[in-house]
């Protein structure tokens, strides 16, 4: 089972937020056609908190990690490859 | 020369004489006349109120009205998500719902909150536009495309190129109308803002962007106004095709170098904006670190064509110190601050020998505890903690607002504001301690003293 995690600012700039939906529209998507992936929404009230979050490597938001491993930083990761992510996990 | 001059100069990549200012006040507004911004971006009273705290407080050489960017997309269907300390998100997008590009009509001040945003546009006008810059923001074409289409959007440029042309085109359309409403309201300068430009490879900002962005701004340039393409996000690789478009100014974020964008802008003649960082300096950074950031930039971006800003809208918490760290920055009230040290060196200050003296003595260092809050604590701890001490400790601010301050600073050792040092060493910086954490500090202190 792959996990995602989704780490968010609680207070991004307009485009991060705009961003940040996109992403969590995108993985909501996703959890309907793979329901056996787990994802996890991690808001960050401070950045300070990043240093608790195993794989982060580019602080920009929103980042994306499966397993532990950072996908995206700051952009709408492309479906097709997290796809292919999530059946290279299986 | 006003405000409202210095702004519209730089923008039109003259000569000023002093860097203009302006403060990217969105949801932040909401937060200075302590409402939510569900509320705040409801009511056109709340958003009058909020800009013109806004303008009494940082006093900025332009404002924008509102920052939302989604005011577009509601008009034309997509449902938002309204938030206490966020603007609102689009939920769901008309494209996916099953309507057609054809069935979308161009919104007018009937549809979604336009009524709301333009009477407070005009109310901002008419009261501060006389003073300061006003800017009327547009969703720029691509964003509200991908408000309306959904990250379905990225696929269908490259499988179905034609249908991202027909939605462009009617965005285009919508960007004239909305730029000419905001104009009819009285806004100087129309910024296209299109973060979402930042997610796409330079081609597809080239035939996606570039014709229907071109001709947004040659519009607004026939309306006789100014106009400026505002990005965020890592936008770098886009920044030559923004000024290929031929709005008067761009304005960047932290995530493009400033000294990169610039060089690019003088080459086509586009003036610059940006790009104080957001979070790592106006949310969680210090007044010190705003007055360095916003010091770099200004070093960077000159006198012409260059308005200082945040990268993007300021997060609703931003602390409203750091804002005003920046206004005293442009303004020269702390510029020696900042200034080389060698500037400092007709300035003689004599540290005391601190091992010998009788008293433990404390150094506050700080912006001004008048003005800036975390200073204010931290004065107000060392007084607390040092009652009943007096003949014993003995404590100072020193306000960094003066050069002889600067100069004790540096021979302290200090970098960050406010500081608490304790006979000459630095115990506390940025966060305020607790009363007992600082009494016991200064109770060691002075025991380390008797034993002396």
């Amino acid at each position: 089972m792959s996990k995602i995690t989704i780490v968010t600012l609680s207070q991004p700039c307009s485009a991060c937020y705009i961003t940040e939906g996109l992403v969590r529209e995108m993985f909501n998507k996703f959890k309907k056609e793979f329901p056996f992936i787990d994802i996890e929404y991690i808001i960050l009230d401070n950045l300070r908190e990043v240093a608790n979050i195993e794989g982060i490597e580019i602080e920009k938001f929103p980042a994306v990690l499966i397993d532990g491993e950072q996908v995206t930083a700051g952009s709408v990761p492309d479906k097709n490859q997290i796809i292919k992510f999530i059946h290279h996990k299986l | 020369m006003n405000s409202k001059q210095l702004v519209l100069d730089a923008i039109q990549n003259k000569k000023v004489e002093r860097i203009p200012w302006v403060p990217f006040v969105g949801c932040h507004a909401a937060k200075l006349i302590d409402v939510d911004c569900e509320n705040y971006f409801k009511n056109s009273d709340y958003i009058v109120k909020g800009v013109s705290e806004a303008f009494k407080l940082y006093s900025p050489d332009g404002l924008p009205a509102l920052f939302d960017l989604q005011v577009e997309a509601e008009a034309l269907g997509c449902k938002l998500v309204y938030s206490k300390n966020n603007p609102p998100s689009v939920s769901s997008h008309v494209l996916e719902d099953g309507k057609k590009i054809s069935d979308l009509k161009v919104p007018t001040e009937k549809d979604g909150r336009f009524a709301i945003v333009l009477d407070a546009t005009r109310r901002i006008c008419s009261t501060l536009g006389d003073k300061i810059a006003i800017y009327g923001l547009i969703t720029g074409p691509f964003t509200l495309a991908l408000h309306l289409m959904g990250t379905e959007i990225f696929y269908q440029m490259m499988d179905e190129p034609e249908n991202v042309h027909e939605l462009m085109s009617f965005c285009e359309k919508v960007c004239k109308n909305t730029a000419r409403m905001y104009i009819e309201a009285g806004v100087d300068i129309v910024a296209s803002v299109d973060p979402m430009v930042s997610q796409i490879s330079p081609s597809n900002f080239e035939e996606f962007v570039t014709p229907y962005a071109t001709r947004i701004f040659n519009y607004i340039r026939e309306l006789g106004k100014n106009s400026s393409f505002f990005v965020c996000g890592n936008a770098k690789n886009n920044i030559e095709h923004m000024c290929k478009c031929n709005p008067d100014n761009i304005s960047i974020d932290e995530n493009v170098p400033l000294d990169f964008a610039k060089e690019i802008c003088t080459k086509y003649g586009v003036s610059l904006g940006g790009n104080i960082k957001l979070t790592v300096t106006m949310l969680f950074g210090t007044p010190f670190d705003n007055i360095n950031d916003a010091k770099n930039c200004m070093d960077i971006g000159g006198n012409k064509g260059f308005v200082l800003s945040p990268g993007c809208d300021m997060p609703y918490d931003t602390p409203i110190e750091n804002v005003k760290a920046v206004t005293g920055a442009v303004h020269g009230e702390v510029s020696d601050f900042i200034e080389n040290e060698s500037t400092l060196s007709d300035i003689e200050v004599l540290l005391p020998d601190y091992k010998n003296e009788k008293k433990v003595i404390i150094d506050v260092i700080t912006l001004d505890s008048a003005s800036c809050a975390p200073c204010q604590y931290m004065v107000a701890a060392v007084k607390a903690a040092a009652e009943g001490l007096e003949d014993k400790v003995e404590w100072t601010e020193y306000k960094i607002k003066e050069k002889t301050s600067v100069a004790r600073m540096l021979k302290l050792g200090v970098k960050n504001i406010p500081t608490i040092c304790i006979d000459g060493e630095i115990k506390y910086v940025s966060l305020i301690p607790s009363v007992a954490e600082l009494r016991n500090s200064i109770l060691d202190a002075i025991e380390k003293k008797k034993n002396n």
